[in-house]
């Protein structure tokens, strides 16, 4: 909790014409909102959200990294709404990316969640980005305040992108909202072998659109910027054949040590020993006990 | 008329010498009492003698009877005095002179035979230990002293049979049997189904003494690949099967002598004294009686955290003390843990084929459970996923080691621990200390430099970096290395903790 500094909390009533107009156009939006920061006329002009599950896996970080990639340069503002994973990640690229972010909270605009994401707050609100809310006050979060927020970030832009979504994710919701309210909805294909998969098939197979780079969404905006074509420089494989053995073995789904020794028949003690070394030079990441090619 | 008759009382796993005083007067009303903080059982020998004696016709005295268990200020439990106290009675009224060096131990039925009770084996090593020459049992308990060489032992079947015994003045002994001896055939692992991965870790942990962590979900092998591990471990030394005994029969735990290490797995729901030991008058708690053995925590998450708490100071220290008001009890605790865990409460955060029904939040504090100065102890750390079913039919890949070798490999670093710890007090690598770790462990400037890289990219603590390195130094014992090298330490980190990787 900062004990100085404490932003001002402004109202933003829907007869402000600074008022997201979008967001006017769906049943039941909310009259006021909340919000902290600096809020500029042209900010809610061209806004995407990105949604996506908590537990977000090495692979949706590598989505997003290659989205933002197509982002960068233009004028399109980020929505989300602040919960860890995806909408931190994406708030974060935004901001690095130099790009506007709008985080949509659950809970009353002056409540901190905790102390780990004050930092992520002050950034967004120092670079011109906004702290929004329809719960005034410091109000804790509520089971019901998720729903009504995630028809916010669905009703704000014109555009959702789902990164990752399990079988129950709350960015199934959002997805929901976003179609009720005719917007357009990207989801990016994930493994059908993964759990953490399962919103997003579900979604593609109803209303979403596969998508796997940024180009395409950047083009519902009409922005005019320079696309810089930036090649992926691929790391060299190792000279050690045994290391290039695990590295052309390792799938984007992640393997385990055991399923990686059966599949290249190296023994386990050798096997250990590789993985650390290329821990160690970063070619390959670890994750909830399964190991990544970088 | 007094006479006194030497015999034993067990305060924890430590025995006592007891001086049985038998007082027979002529003066006052006939009575028989016992005193010195004697139990119930004791107490009841009353009965059990006058009929004993009776049956057997030997005259019990009417006159006032005195038994004092000196020293009177310690608790004697246990219904052995019968033994000791029919024969300071028999001494007196029958005018026989007991023998010297002799002690005397055993229950006696209402015919006037008598019965083997508990405590045989810690009182014929006590009597050895302590230079009697012989020690008076019920002749159905000569199998319980096992391995004690260097004493006597004087079947005694009746309280008749004694008084015989006593007026000849002549005591064939018989030897306490030999240990039998057993095959020492490697166990089979490939009973346990693929797991290379925990195989290794089961190696490692055998070869060198390191604790062991499995985390993963339900019905992956955890509880089957502890009991296998059992087979793993060395065979008991003398001095390890004496301890072992010597634990068991003291504290009233098994009739049968211990031949292999012993194997406890408490369930969760055992309370805090059941674990590490406890109560008015203190009984050894099952870290004691996995003493040189393996005590298995299956479910590690469902103990309360004080409990697991309270392993803390033994696991370091190597026993337990308990202080009560006339006693300090100190019971040994020398033993190799081995815990199971879900990864959360559902079972299967991380899993492939099973979506975890747990939200991040239960995952979290599961976990935070989990973590703590107890897992610090914990040198191994391995997750054992689901197997496919396929792999449950298939041969064993050829990535597996063979069983032979895996045996082989095992026994061999225990013969270069046996010799590198000659003069050490710890026998294992799990077991060094940090402070001696460089002189048992010492690295090459390059493996110190590897080491120190990889602290830093996965943020190793101090304790873990320790742990890597006695790791490094069984891995390397198993592959016949004298020297840590870079690929041991590799290896090594790979068996750190990693629970949830945020």
């Amino acid at each position: 909790m900062h004990l100085f500094d404490s932003p001002i909390v402004r109202e933003l009533l829907y007869s402000d014409p600074l008022y997201p107009q979008l967001l006017k156009g769906i049943p039941s939006f909310p009259k006021t909102l909340y919000y902290l920061g600096k809020l500029r006329g042209n900010l809610f002009n061209k806004c995407l959200s990105i949604v996506g599950s908590r537990d977000m896996s090495p692979y949706a970080t590598r989505v997003l990294d290659l989205f933002f990639e197509d982002l960068t340069g233009t004028d399109i503002t980020i929505v989300s709404g602040f919960m860890c994973g995806v909408d931190q990640y994406a708030h974060t690229l935004a901001l690095r990316n130099g790009l506007s972010t709008v985080a949509v909270l659950p809970y009353g605009v002056e409540h901190v969640a905790d102390a780990a994401t004050c930092g992520l707050r002050d950034s967004i609100l120092s670079s011109n980005g906004l702290v929004l809310s329809e719960y005034a006050g410091a109000d804790p979060p509520r089971k019901w305040m998720f729903h009504k927020r995630n028809r916010i970030v669905a009703g704000i832009s014109s555009c959702v992108l789902v990164v990752e979504a399990g079988a129950n994710s709350g960015s199934l919701i959002t997805a929901d909202y976003a179609y009720k309210f005719s917007r357009k909805v990207y989801a990016v294909p994930g493994n059908i072998f993964d759990p953490g998969s399962k919103g997003i098939t579900q979604i593609l197979s109803s209303f979403a659109k596969a998508v796997d780079c940024g180009w395409e969404i950047v083009n519902n905006y009409s922005v005019t910027r320079d696309r810089s074509d930036t090649i992926k420089t691929t790391l060299a494989h190792s000279a050690d054949p045994v290391n290039a053995r695990i590295l052309s073995s390792l799938t984007i789904s992640g393997m385990r040590v055991d399923e990686l020794s059966a599949l290249t028949s190296i023994e386990i003690p050798v096997l250990n020993s590789k993985l650390t070394q290329l821990q160690l030079q970063g070619f390959v990441k670890e994750w909830r006990g399964k190991f990544y090619a970088c | 008329m007094l006479v006194k008759v030497k015999s034993v009382c067990f305060l924890g796993v430590d025995v006592h010498e007891v001086d049985v005083e038998v007082h027979v007067s002529a003066r006052g009303l006939p009575t028989f009492e016992i005193i010195g903080l004697a139990d119930r059982a004791i107490s009841e020998s009353k009965l059990r003698l006058r009929s004993a004696l009776q049956v057997s016709a030997i005259h019990f005295p009417q006159k006032k009877l005195v038994v004092n268990l000196a020293p009177a200020d310690l608790h004697k439990i246990g219904s052995f005095y019968d033994l000791p106290i029919a024969a300071g009675i028999i001494s007196i009224t029958q005018d026989l002179e007991l023998p010297g060096d002799s002690l005397f131990f055993g229950e006696v039925s209402l015919d006037g035979s008598l019965r083997s009770t508990n405590g045989i084996f810690s009182t014929v090593l006590f009597a050895k230990e302590h230079g009697y020459k012989r020690v008076f049992l019920p002749s159905t308990s000569l199998e319980d002293s096992v391995g004690i060489s260097d004493i006597d032992i004087i079947e005694v079947s009746s309280l008749s049979q004694l008084t015989v015994l006593l007026k000849q003045k002549t005591f064939v002994p018989r030897r306490p049997a030999n240990k039998p001896l057993f095959d020492t055939r490697p166990p089979d692992i490939s009973e346990l189904k693929g797991q290379p991965l925990l195989k290794r870790a089961l190696q490692i942990s055998a070869a060198g003494g390191h604790n062991l962590l499995m985390v993963g979900p339900p019905g992956t092998g955890k509880t089957m690949s502890a009991r296998l591990f059992a087979d793993l471990l060395a065979p008991l030394s003398e001095e390890e099967f004496v301890e072992v005994n010597k634990i068991y029969s003291s504290c009233g735990r098994s009739a049968d002598i211990i031949y292999k290490r012993p194997f406890r797995m408490p369930h969760h729901t055992t309370t805090l004294s059941g674990l590490i030991g406890g109560g008015n008058i203190p009984v050894p708690g099952e870290i004691t009686l996995a003493h040189r053995g393996v005590l298995f925590l299956d479910e590690l998450s469902e103990f309360k955290t004080e409990t697991l708490e309270s392993l803390r100071q033994p696991l370091e220290d190597g026993y337990i003390k308990m202080s009560r008001a006339r006693w300090t009890y100190t019971f040994p605790s020398k033993f190799l843990l081995i815990a199971a865990s879900n990864p959360c409460p559902c079972g299967y955060y991380g899993s492939s084929s099973h979506v975890c029904k747990c939200s991040m939040h239960m995952v979290h504090a599961y976990q935070r459970k989990l973590s703590g100065p107890l897992l610090d102890r914990i040198d191994l750390h391995v997750n054992v996923p689901e197997v496919e079913t396929s792999a449950l039919d298939n041969l064993p890949s050829p990535s597996i080691t063979s069983s032979d070798i895996y045996w082989d490999q095992i026994l061999f670093a225990r013969a270069v621990q046996h010799a590198r710890f000659k003069d050490a007090s710890f026998m294992n690598n799990g077991s060094i200390d940090p402070r001696h770790i460089f002189s048992y462990c010492p690295l090459s400037k390059e493996a110190s430099l590897f080491l120190k890289k990889c602290s830093k990219q996965f943020s190793l603590s101090a304790r873990s970096y320790y742990k890597v390195i006695k790791l490094s130094r069984t891995i390397a014992d198993l592959s016949h290395c004298k020297d840590i090298h870079v690929d041991h330490l590799s290896e090594a980190v790979q068996y750190r903790t990693k629970l949830l990787s945020v």
